[in-house]
Order: C-alpha cells, then structure tokens, then sequence
C-alpha cells in the first residue's frame, strides 16, 4: 500500500514536470542575404519533428523557419563568414542528463524546420536528423559534397532536377531508419556511400544518369534494393553474409555480376555490397 | 471688520489656489471659472462635478462633490451666524478657514492619490517593458540591445541620409538612411527600405523583418514571434523540481560509478586498497596533513613539472606525458583513497551486521560507505530547494566528501599507493607472545595435542 503512494506521488512529480513543460512552439525566422557565391559548408541539424530543405532562388543565402520547444531545445544559426559555414537547426545542448529532454514534453514531436539554400551557392552539405521525418528536395542546388546521418528518422533525399555542381560523394548513414533516394541519377555524383544498421535503403535513379556511379553499401540488418533504367549499365560485386543477392538478369564473370548491356552502355553504375542479414535487390525501371 | 460669506469664498479660493501653486501645477482657467460660479448663487448653469486638472502632463479627476459639501457647510454656518446676528464672528471666521483648509486637503489627498496611482501604473509599465527587454537580452535568439532609455518607445524612422548606431524601437522600424549596428523592433516589423542599410542584424520580435523593397542588411535577418518565455529561464538557473531531477541524477551517477570503480578495485588492487584502509585506521593524523599537503602542492606540481623538463630541453619531449602522468596519479590516488575512506566508515556502519566471508565484509563495509557519503549529497539534492537547510545540507555534503577524499589521498600518498605497509608502528596489536611448547597430561591414552603456551621471563 505504501508503495503505491511512493509510485504515486513519483508519477504525480513527473505529471507537474511534464504540465509545467507544455507550452507554445516558438517560432524563429531567419535569412541573409547574398553577398557573395563563394562555396559554403553548410551543417543542418534537427531532431524530433518534420524538417524539409529545398533550393531557393533570389538574393538570399539561406533562409530558416523554425518552431521549436525552447525548453528542450536550443534554436541554432550561426554563420561563419570568414570559415563560410553555416550551421542551421537545433541544439540540445550538454550536461543535462537528459532532463532537458523531459522539459520538452509532448512538444517536442511537433517540432518542425524548413531550411532553404541559394541555388547559385556552391555547398557541402552535411544533414543529421534523428527522430525525424525528413525530406530533403536537392535537385537544382550546386552540391559538392552531400552526408545524411540519418537516426530512428524516415529520409527521403530527392533530386527532382540535376544537381548543378559535380559532386565527389554522396554518403547516407542509417540507423534504425528507412531512408529512400530518388532520382539518384540527377545527384551528379561519382559515389554513393551508403552505410546503415538495422534500416532498409531504397535507391531510386529515376529515368536519366549524368554520370557514371559507383555505389558503395555496407548495410547490416537491412537490405537494399536499386532500381535502374534500363539502358544503363550494371556490374555488381556482392558480399552477403545470412543474405541473398540472386543476381537475376545479370550475368556472373568471376566475383562480379554484369549487365548484358555493360560493355554498350554509354552510363554505368557499379555496385559494392557488403550485406549481414539482408538482402540486394535490383530493379529495371523504363523502357 | 465683519467677515462676510463672500470673503470666506475669496479665502477658500486662496487656500485652492495655493496648493495648486504650491503643487508647481498649472491652475487652468476652467478652474477658476468654476470657482468663480461658486461664489454667485446657482444660476441656470450648474458648477461641473468634477473638475479636470492638467498634472505632470495627466489628467487629474478630482470628485468636487466633498469639497463643496465642505464649502456649502461652511457658507450655511457664516450665513446662519449672520442671520442670528450672532456676535461672535470670529468663531464663524475660523470655522470657515477650517472648512477651507480641509476642503484644500481634500484636494490636495485627490492629486496625491492620483499622482500615486500613475506612478504605479508607470512602474508597472516600466517594469514589464524591462522585464521584456531582459528576456531579449538574455535570450540566445534575441540581441544586444542598447540601453533601456535609448529605446524608442513607438514607431520609429530613420530618414533617407541619416546614419545612426544601433536602433531599437517599441513598434515598427522602418529604415530609410543606415543603421551602424542591429536594428531591432520590439513589437512591430523591421522594413528596410531601398537605400536603407543596416550593418548589423535586422530583428523583429513579434513581427517581421522585410528587405525586399531593395534594402541592404548585413547581418541576418531574424523574427522570432515572441520574446523568449520565462520557463527557459526558470530552467536555465535549474531550480524546482527539475534541478533537484538533475542533482539527484548526477548524484546516482558518481555512486554507480564509484561503486563499479570500488569492486573493481576489490578484484584487481584488492591489497592495496587494504593497505590504504589499514592506513587510515592506523595513522590518521599523518594521512589528514599528508592529504592537506598534497592537496596543496598538486596544482604548483602540474606547473612546475613541466617547466623544470621544458628548462632541461631534453625533457620537452616527455613534459606533456608528465602532465598527464601527474593528472592520472592524482585522480588514481584520490579515488583509491576515497574507495578506502569509504570502507573504514562503512565498517562502523556494519559492525553490528549479520557475519560474512572476510569479502563480503569488505564489500558491504565499502557499499555502506560510499552510500554514506552520497546519500548526503542526495538529501542535500533532495532538500536543496528549502533556503537555508538546502545550503546546509550542501555544504556538509561538500566538507565530508572534501575531508573524505583529503584523508584517503593522504593515506593513498602515506602508504605510496597501497604498495607500502607500517602496519607494525601504527596498529595497536600486542606483539605475539614467545612461542613456547608444553605436553599436556593426558586424560588418557597417547599424548595427542602439543599446544603454545606463553613464557615469561620469570618462567
């Protein structure tokens, strides 16, 4: 009986923690303008809440809208014009053992951010979510260099239009996520890296290729399915360990898979699993 | 001469009259118009009721009623006098100059009144716009602002072709001509206008920042849709609550790490730990100077060190390694001797406790101790937020693990770690007695048991 007072009362603190912590989102906006289109680094970070990034145009570098719990959160913007790096998102900050996140309440998950960066701005684009619904529309940026560290989020990286700058690597981290690429092809991009731990990763090429790719997969727990025009060329090289790679449609030359049209075709995209309990699954899309 | 009730309305308006210019106020012409109707008998226009008196740049309600009821007494007692034909008009005289004396205190009690309660509102004002601009101030999304006085309190503009230093204004700010500095709108948009600059940030708090119009800002333009609520900094001096969540969760999680940290040094330095123990049991008031000493001595170590090896040139090399060397010993020391200081109290605590295996004493005797020293720091997490039974609390948490630890350094420095023993000058033992060997008589049968048996001298 005693007991059930202490647990009791244990909830009731807990409850008046959790009441005290329920409040208004706020609301932060902010943008700056173009000065200048020297390449920037740019580091989005978002937690528990909906977060979209796209391109814009006209004479803003970036522009930000944030709602945000001010209680677990710090809002974060901060731009280092002589570094040009630009950090945009939230900040949980350290050594509050987690309480913080306890203030937060119920808030917290309708946190949401909308970052928007200048088409004509050269960018290394570093995203980290966690918690997150995330979709990032890149197509029309100028990305040089592009890393999603993706944690307990659904991702989706899009490219709806090519990415107007050359882009060295495009590198996906999951964690217990799902993360989808679409219209990979329009990436720009020699290399794909995706690494991911207990979460599936679609990759999605979508009808047109601008270069040759190559795509790197080390995924454990989770599988991989690429889908592929057509007219492209494939080879794959496939460690799979308590998974499958039947390589349908492929034909196998020593410990690499290929395409029929491999040595045709004028776009090629290599593959390089490394699967633990999952499977590689292509798919042809097109004509 | 014979005071007339005309003369008592003369006087009264003289007494009015003077506290308003006593009062450093403008007498305003209604007033005297007012005062001047009084002293005929009502016509068709009656007196207003209330009067409204300009003060300190406010109006001023004062109820006239009471006054003239005063007045009115004080006419019917010089009138009444006079119909009596009563003599003494002197008292009639005074009755009137008391009338009028309180009617002028009535009036004078309904300006202070007034004056208080604008004062009041003022500083209530005053106070919440400060209490606002605090929260800018000291809100991570808001900014610098300029002085409190500086800031203008409505819309403000900056014309074409002026330049001025930062600017904020209670309302909407519209800049023209250039900002050297943020531009911030406490309540209202920020339009930066073509030709306008603003060489800092552009900040709205409640509205919006607009530059679209062709103006130029440097900085970043920033709206946040309200000023930072005041539970952010509740939170930031972590107090209720929740700081007494975070202390009791700090507190838990040195005892699990001290507790994994003690058995860990049960399993692998088990000897010197007793050692340390033995120490402080056998040689407290060395092990006491030798913690203060060391205490003392370690940051001048941690200096000095280095620069002697830096001085040796060969030793710049290994001068970094020496610092880490000396941090690392200090922590290992610190620790070992706080894991022993906490066994010898926890010994007390359990001596009465049910027998065990020597390990198992040793374990609960360590356990005991070191939930000792942190249930202080608990209660104090606990309790911290009563005023002064918290900084109590806190403080003799503070100076128990402080003399703790001082004391175990010390024994851990004494006994070199653990690795030396002076149990012979330090314990209390009786020397073993001279071994001696007798044969007992035998109840029966063979002699089986030899057995010691103490010698003495005389023997």
């Amino acid at each position: 009986m005693r007991s059930s007072y202490v647990a009791l009362a244990i909830l009731g603190a807990f409850a008046q923690a959790s009441l005290a912590g329920a409040q208004d989102l706020r609301t932060v906006e902010a943008a700056r303008q173009l000065s200048n289109t020297d390449p920037l680094q740019v580091d989005v970070t978002f937690a528990a809440g909906k977060f979209s990034l796209h391109p814009i145009d006209g004479k803003l570098l970036y522009q930000m809208r944030l709602r945000y719990d001010e209680r677990a959160t710090d809002a974060v913007h901060e731009y280092d014009a002589d570094d040009h790096r630009l950090k945009l998102g939230v900040d949980r900050g350290s050594g509050h053992f987690g309480v913080r996140a306890l203030r937060g309440g119920s808030h917290q998950g309708s946190s949401e951010l909308d970052v928007g960066l200048n088409r004509a701005v050269p960018i290394e684009l570093n995203v980290q979510v966690a918690g997150t619904e995330s979709r990032l529309e890149l197509g029309g940026l100028r990305l040089t260099q592009l890393e999603v560290n993706s944690a307990a989020s659904g991702t989706t990286v899009s490219f709806e239009s090519p990415n107007r700058a050359e882009m060295e690597t495009l590198t996906i981290h999951v964690a217990a996520s799902g993360a989808r690429i679409e219209n990979l092809g329009n990436a720009n991009a020699a290399t794909v890296m995706i690494k991911g731990a207990a979460g599936g990763t679609d990759i999605d090429f979508g009808n047109s290729l601008l270069r040759d790719v190559t795509v790197n997969a080390e995924l454990a727990l989770g599988g991989l399915k690429i889908s592929l025009p057509r007219g492209v060329g494939i080879m794959v090289r496939s460690k799979s360990k308590l998974g499958a790679f039947d390589g349908a449609g492929l034909n196998k030359v020593g410990d690499a898979w290929y395409s029929e049209n491999w040595n045709q075709a004028t776009r090629k995209v290599t593959v390089e699993s490394t699967t633990f309990l999952g499977n590689l699954e292509l798919a042809r899309t097109g004509h | 001469m014979r005071p007339t009730p005309s003369a008592f309305v003369l006087l009264l308006s003289a007494a009015l009259l003077f506290t308003d210019v006593a009062a450093g106020q403008e007498v305003p012409a209604s007033r005297s118009r007012t005062r001047a109707a009084q002293s005929v008998p009502p016509g068709p226009a009656a007196p207003p009721r209330v009067q409204i008196i300009k003060r300190h740049g406010d109006s001023v309600n004062i109820d006239l009623d009471s006054i003239d009821s005063v007045v009115e007494r004080a006419m019917a007692g010089a009138g009444m006098a006079q119909a009596r034909g009563i003599a003494n008009a002197e008292a009639a005289q005074e009755r009137a100059a008391a009338a009028a004396e309180r009617a002028a205190d009535a009036a004078e009690r309904a300006a202070e009144e007034h004056e208080r309660s604008m004062e009041a509102k003022h500083n209530g004002g005053g106070s919440r716009s400060m209490k606002t601009l605090k929260l800018i101030s000291s809100d991570p999304q808001g900014v610098h602002l300029p002085p409190a006085d500086s800031i203008m309190s409505e819309d403000f503009v900056v014309p074409a072709g002026v330049e001025r230093g930062r600017t904020a204004a209670f309302g909407k700010l519209e800049v023209n001509g250039t900002v050297d500095g943020d531009a911030i709108a406490i309540g209202g948009d920020v339009i930066v206008h073509r030709g306008g600059h603003v060489t800092g940030d552009a900040v709205s708090v409640g509205g919006t920042v607009n530059a679209d119009d062709g103006g130029i800002v440097d900085g970043e333009m920033r709206s946040i849709d309200r000023a930072m609520s005041e539970a952010p900094a509740v939170a930031t001096t972590r107090s209720g609550f929740l700081l007494m969540l975070d202390e009791m969760q700090t507190v838990m999680g040195w005892l699990v790490m001290m507790v994994i940290l003690g058995f860990g040094t049960m399993v692998l330095a088990e000897e010197r730990l007793r050692i340390v123990t033995e120490t402080i049991e056998g040689r407290f008031g060395k092990s006491v100077v030798a913690g203060l000493i060391t205490e003392v001595s370690y940051i001048p170590a941690l200096i000095i060190v280095p620069v002697l090896l830096v001085i040796t040139i060969v030793g710049i090399v290994i001068a970094p390694f020496a610092v880490l060397a000396i941090i690392v010993l200090g922590a290992g020391l610190a620790t070992l001797g706080f894991l022993a200081m906490a066994r010898v109290a926890g010994q007390a605590m359990t001596r009465r406790s049910a027998p065990a295996t020597q390990r198992g004493i040793e374990m609960r005797s360590m356990l005991a101790g070191l939930c000792l020293f942190f249930g202080l720091w608990l209660l104090a997490a606990l309790l911290g937020w009563i005023p002064v039974l918290g900084g109590i609390l806190h403080a003799l948490a503070v100076v128990v693990t402080w003399a703790a630890a001082t004391v175990g350094l010390g024994a851990a420095v004494i006994s070199r770690g653990g690795s030396r023993r002076r149990v012979s000058d330090t314990l209390d033992v009786p020397a073993l007695p001279e071994a001696g060997w007798q044969t007992p008589t035998p109840i029966s049968g063979i002699a089986a048991a030899r057995r010691t048996a103490t010698t003495t001298p005389e023997a």
